[in-house]
């Protein structure tokens, strides 16, 4: 059974108004990482749903796709496999040879795919709307590399140069996709959104034992 | 469990992958005879030895490429991209 620290008795996660997301009520049980009753060290392992954010996906020739996208949204496309490219709020990460996937704040992607395919016209390239695909987890915590270590073997303690990596992978059997988002380490998973909920139980699973804690991510 | 070396991700766990059967299999022509679609659709090599297989980097890269695997040992000797030729690759 999961050891759960104190609860100081609110939600665990407050959810933006009429933004739903799949993760939001199993969350709401689970005690804070921060507040009254929180552990004043970093947790062992703390999981948070991130609020809506809008994912596109491009596929186009690499030479067609960085020069158009860097003009759209000022961030360079990712040229090595499984890395990210980071600038403010949007991240562009590398999902196969030809393949990107943008992820901007929420509501702008409608304007991101017109652009991008007025860009593209006459060129071999799709451009597509996944933000309702995916669902992303925040983890951290002093115990993050071991829990995950139990779904997956991939290399996840990357070097100093962690933060512009990312992978494709599966964490017992649901397809991922990791980025790491500082040098904690803290980690983004982006899952499918109809297997969030599995995922939670696995992660309950797999740190069984530890204290865990919700984040209150953005 | 196999230890698969996907040409753009690196090695990773054959739990990632999806076999693709024989690599190299040419697909005859629609007015083929049945005899020539028996032996396209059923019939392999069966090599002991090395053999040209395809594999799908299922929740990778989603990519196909095409590995040198020596069914006596499970060792894989050689990658390429599909196009490649098969006579070219590393491990």
């Amino acid at each position: 059974m999961t050891k759960r620290g104190a609860s100081n008795g609110r939600a665990g996660r407050a959810a933006s108004p009429g933004a739903w997301t799949p993760l939001q009520e199993v969350l709401s049980t689970c005690p804070p990482a921060t507040g009254a009753g929180a552990l004043d060290d970093r947790p062992q392992f703390a999981v948070g749903e991130r609020a809506p954010l809008g994912k596109v996906v491009v596929i186009c020739s690499e030479d067609g796709a960085s020069a158009i996208v860097a003009d759209e949204l000022k961030i360079d496309l990712p040229r090595d496999p499984n890395t990210a490219t980071v600038r403010g709020d949007v991240t562009a990460m590398w999902l196969s040879p030809c393949e990107w996937m943008l992820v901007t704040p929420d509501g702008q992607t409608q304007k991101l795919i017109a652009a991008l395919e007025r860009a593209f016209a006459g060129t071999h390239a799709l451009v597509v709307d996944v933000s309702d695909r995916w669902t992303v987890v925040a983890v951290t915590g002093t115990d993050v590399l071991p829990v995950l270590k139990k779904g997956t073997s991939v290399q996840l303690q990357w070097p100093a140069d962690g933060i512009g990596r990312c992978c494709q992978t599966h964490l017992f059997r649901t397809p991922v996709i990791i980025r790491q988002t500082d040098e904690s380490p803290s980690f983004d998973i982006y899952v499918d959104a109809t297997l969030a909920e599995y995922l939670w139980q696995w992660f309950e699973h797999a740190a069984d034992g530890l204290d865990v804690r919700v984040l209150e991510t953005p | 469990m196999l230890s698969i070396p996907c040409p753009w991700c690196g090695h990773r766990d054959e739990t990632e992958f999806a076999y693709g059967g024989e690599a190299h299999m040419s697909r005859p022509p629609h007015e083929a005879s049945d005899a020539e679609w028996t032996d396209y659709l059923f019939m392999r090599t069966n090599v002991k030895g090395v053999h040209r297989e395809r594999w799908h980097h299922a929740t990778g890269c989603r990519r196909w490429f095409v590995v040198l695997r020596d069914t006596t040992s499970n060792r894989i000797l050689g990658i390429h991209l599909p196009g490649d030729s098969p006579n070219e690759g590393e491990a």
